[in-house]
């Protein structure tokens, strides 16, 4: 066994190969495990596109990685032993392949939590060394593990690695290369960063957006490790370089027999993405997708042709230029390459960027709605009679992330007034009806579509004031104050930064005791309005 | 502010407390609604005291209603299924030594027919329930509506005053022993009985009110003093039975007898008058009627 020092520090990218290539006589069987998980558990705060990074790099090693759906685990927001039980499984389906006669290789993606030697998987804990000890005595011939997390270059510290451009490997090539490489998103004393724009990690991002051809740095339509590794070390440092947490560095380690490159992707025979002809301007082109985050990024160099591959849509591209943007709408047809022509993009003020970049909520937040309701008792006689049905305007103020990531906690005010008659042994008194109610709420709230939706559900305790008058001068206007506890359950939509609107029902349980009889009774209300964040 | 007073659910927000407000009569269900409101200087006599009985009629009802306002303008301070109790208040004159509340019950009769009966009661200030008399009693019953229906009110001032509740410090009760409303609104004509019944010594034993209301405005009036003596001392009766139409113009004869004689009675006068209230034929007992006053044909009832 060799044991290798990354050495290309300063040095281009990869020439060399690492591993075995596909052109191997032995059919290789390809397996992977994708881990994401959004918590932490206790002195974490929640992640917002863990397990999105996740799901990206599913998507990525199924359409171009070579790995059959049926061969990729995808653990999301589960705990340890839900992990183990699917490290357990690959192993065993890797052991059968082996038993074929096959060379296996497996890959380990997690992106998440770590903190002091531990991927954190909610509120239980996984220990990094365990896994590293799994994965080298793994029956696969080639282990490759991705830790997108905090202080995860803890995971490739103990081989001596270090933060590098790129990796090389010294040796005197066999195509039966084994061994196991790890990588990580940053190094063992850094965070991982997240960014709204792109929605996601940035190490997963460019990891990902490498591996769909923009790493492709030989133009041989297929992206080797040491090309996407390069690619994404290269993009994270640059992106993160100027944000208040510092630049993050990824690291790798690996421990190797053989001398081969490996090939992660190959889209050579796949025609659904971008092509950008090698006399297109230069710079980097931004594929927007129609949630307005970046789906992928081509960088365009002079004199060189790229491609990348995407999945079937409407995209908008987007280049910048000093002064202005060059945007332009696209759409990928299935099974088709779609060539970027530069006729087909136009100037743009900055103001007009199509990047709208994920709703992301760092901290607590306080917002002002101010919205319309819609109140009725399920009662017939009493929505008749006693309380008609009402239309109300609402004021609510909430504040979100404060008691804890996730929960809301608001308070709100309503008013409204309707028209209802009462008969009385064939007395018909028309009344004017009014209603106050000031409410306090507590809520969980889930986040979807990259932040932008959200829907929540929690308990309501209000206070509610309804008064009538009627019409005949000669009987006394009657209150009744009384609390009123419900459910709240509604969605929010998120317009910009700063503008929501949201959709929500309540049903509350009035506490209306009269005539020493307790004839409490149930209502709805349902409510739209819009919302500012401050 | 009132949630917070609250701290818990309160309020009189309640359907069947409208049943006891509209139970009890309003001044314009059983007092004297008549065109009747315009005087002159030369307004046929008769006019004038028919006027002035009204006015009497009116302002007794309202005196009378006045002792249940509160329960009208006011939510019931206690519900006990089929009753609500209003008090007790301070008596308003007497606030540091006599306390006053209202009792209604209501009775299940059926479920288009609503009965009351109600009590106004006062007590002297520490005393327990048991101290309780009734000042006034009331019953009611619907009919076709919750407004519409008969009823009947009792001010029961001797009560009261046996009780040593100092009804005499009002100068209208002074030598009243009680008096009586009946009503019946529940169609046209509408009728409203008022019987005084005053104490032995009193000048005078008793007077009647009868009055009566049509749809078009058209009644009559009918008020009935017993018990008044003559120079001599002989008791006799006095009446008068005032008619009118919707438009104001109308009759009044004034008739006479002797207690011991009541089908016997003479007539003192006749007034009748127009529209505009003056006098378009009179009579007075012992005087000879004078032109153009002197032509019955000039009555238009």
């Amino acid at each position: 066994m060799k044991y290798f020092h990354f050495t290309a520090r300063a040095v281009p990218l990869l020439a060399l190969l690492l591993f075995g290539a596909p052109a191997s006589a032995a059919v290789q069987h390809r397996f992977a495990l994708i881990v994401g998980n959004d918590q932490g558990g206790p002195d974490t705060r929640p992640l917002h596109f863990a397990a999105e990074d996740a799901r990206k790099v599913h998507a990525v090693l199924t359409q171009l990685g070579g790995v059959r759906t049926s061969d990729a685990t995808l653990v999301l927001n589960q705990g340890a032993s839900e992990f183990w039980r699917a490290f357990s499984a690959v192993e065993a389906h890797v052991a059968d392949s082996k038993l074929r006669g096959e060379r296996a290789l497996f890959i380990l993606y997690y992106s998440g939590h770590a903190k002091d030697g531990d991927l954190r998987l909610g509120d239980t804990r996984v220990r990094l060394d365990e896994i590293k000890t799994r994965l080298s005595g793994a029956r696969a011939d080639v282990r490759i593990g991705v830790f997108d997390s905090c202080h995860s270059g803890m995971v490739t510290r103990s081989k001596g690695a270090r933060h590098a451009p790129a990796f090389e490997v010294q040796s005197g090539g066999s195509e039966d290369t084994r061994g196991l490489v790890l990588l990580s998103s940053a190094s063992a004393d850094e965070d991982a960063q997240e960014s709204d724009e792109i929605g996601g990690s940035y190490f997963s991002h460019y990891l990902v957006n490498g591996l769909r051809g923009d790493a492709d740095r030989s133009q041989d339509r297929r992206v080797t490790l040491s090309e996407a590794y390069a690619y994404a070390y290269a993009r994270t440092v640059a992106d993160t370089a100027e944000s208040a947490a510092g630049a993050q560095h990824p690291t790798f380690s690996y421990d190797f027999q053989g001398n081969a490159d490996l090939v992660l992707t190959d889209f050579a025979n796949r025609q659904e993405g971008i092509y950008v002809p090698a006399e297109a301007p230069t710079g980097i082109y931004y594929i927007v997708d129609e949630s307005g985050l970046i789906a992928a990024e081509i960088q365009k160099v002079a004199d060189s042709d790229r491609q990348i591959a995407l999945s079937p849509g409407r995209y908008r591209v987007r280049r910048r230029l000093p002064d202005r943007l060059r945007i332009g709408e696209i759409k990928i047809a299935s099974g088709q390459l779609f060539s970027l022509d530069e006729s087909r993009l136009r100037d743009a003020p900055f103001s007009d960027d199509p990047v709208k970049g994920a709703f992301r909520e760092e901290g607590t937040r306080l917002s002002l709605t101010l919205g319309g309701a819609m109140q009725s008792f399920f009662d017939g006689p009493t929505r008749d009679e006693l309380f008609p049905s009402t239309g109300m305007l609402g004021l609510d103020l909430e504040v979100r992330n404060f008691f804890r990531r996730g929960w809301l906690w608001g308070i709100d005010f309503a008013a409204g007034s309707s028209h209802g008659q009462v008969d009385r042994y064939g007395t018909l008194l028309p009344f004017q009806f009014s209603e106050l109610t000031a409410g306090t709420t507590l809520a969980a709230e889930w986040r979807f579509g990259q932040g932008a939706m959200a829907a929540f559900t929690g308990l309501r305790l209000a206070v509610v004031l309804m008064n009538r008058k009627f019409d005949d001068p000669t009987l006394p206007s009657q209150f009744f104050a009384t609390f009123t506890p419900g459910l709240v359950l509604g969605t929010r939509y998120r317009l910009s930064s700063s503008f929501a609107v949201l959709a929500r029902g309540r049903l509350h349980y009035l506490l209306y005791s009269m005539d020493e009889e307790d004839r409490s009774l149930g209502y709805w209300e349902l409510y739209a309005g819009i919302s500012y964040d401050f | 502010m009132v949630s917070v007073a609250c701290l818990a659910a309160c309020g009189n927000y309640s359907n069947e407390d409208l049943d006891f407000q509209l139970a009890l009569p309003q001044q314009s269900d059983i007092g004297a609604n008549v065109q009747l409101s315009m005087a002159r200087l030369n307004s046929a006599e008769y006019y004038r005291d028919t006027r002035n009985a009204i006015t009497t009629f009116n302002t007794m009802i309202s005196d009378l209603l006045g002792l249940i306002e509160h329960v009208r303008g006011y939510p019931a301070t206690a519900r006990q299924g089929n009753r609500r109790i209003w008090g007790p208040f301070p008596a308003d004159k007497y606030p540091t030594t006599w306390q006053v509340r209202m009792v209604m019950d209501r009775s299940s009769v059926s479920s288009t027919l609503l009965h009351m009966d109600y009590w106004v009661q006062v007590r002297p200030v520490g005393t327990d329930d048991s101290a309780w008399v009734s000042f006034m009693t009331g019953s009611y019953s619907s009919s076709g509506s919750a407004r519409t229906g008969t009823g009947d009110i009792h001010l029961l001032a001797n009560d009261a005053r046996v009780a040593t509740y100092p009804v005499d410090d009002d100068p209208g009760l002074v030598k009243l022993d009680h008096m009586d409303v009946q009503y019946d609104n529940t169609t046209y004509p509408i009728r409203v009985t008022l019987t005084m019944v005053n104490l032995p010594d009193a000048e005078t034993q008793s007077g009647t009110y009868d009055y009566s209301e049509n749809q078009d405005g058209s009644g009559s009036m009918t008020f009935d003093w017993q018990g008044t003596t003559t120079d001599t001392g002989v008791p006799i009766a006095a009446k008068m039975k005032a008619q009118w139409l919707g438009s104001g113009a109308g009759r009044a004869d004034a008739t006479a007898h002797l207690t011991a004689t009541p089908d016997v009675s003479i007539l003192l006068g006749t007034d009748c008058w127009g529209v505009d209230t003056v006098a378009s034929y009179s009579f007075r007992a012992g005087q000879t009627p004078v032109p153009p006053l002197n032509d019955p044909a000039a009555c238009l009832l």
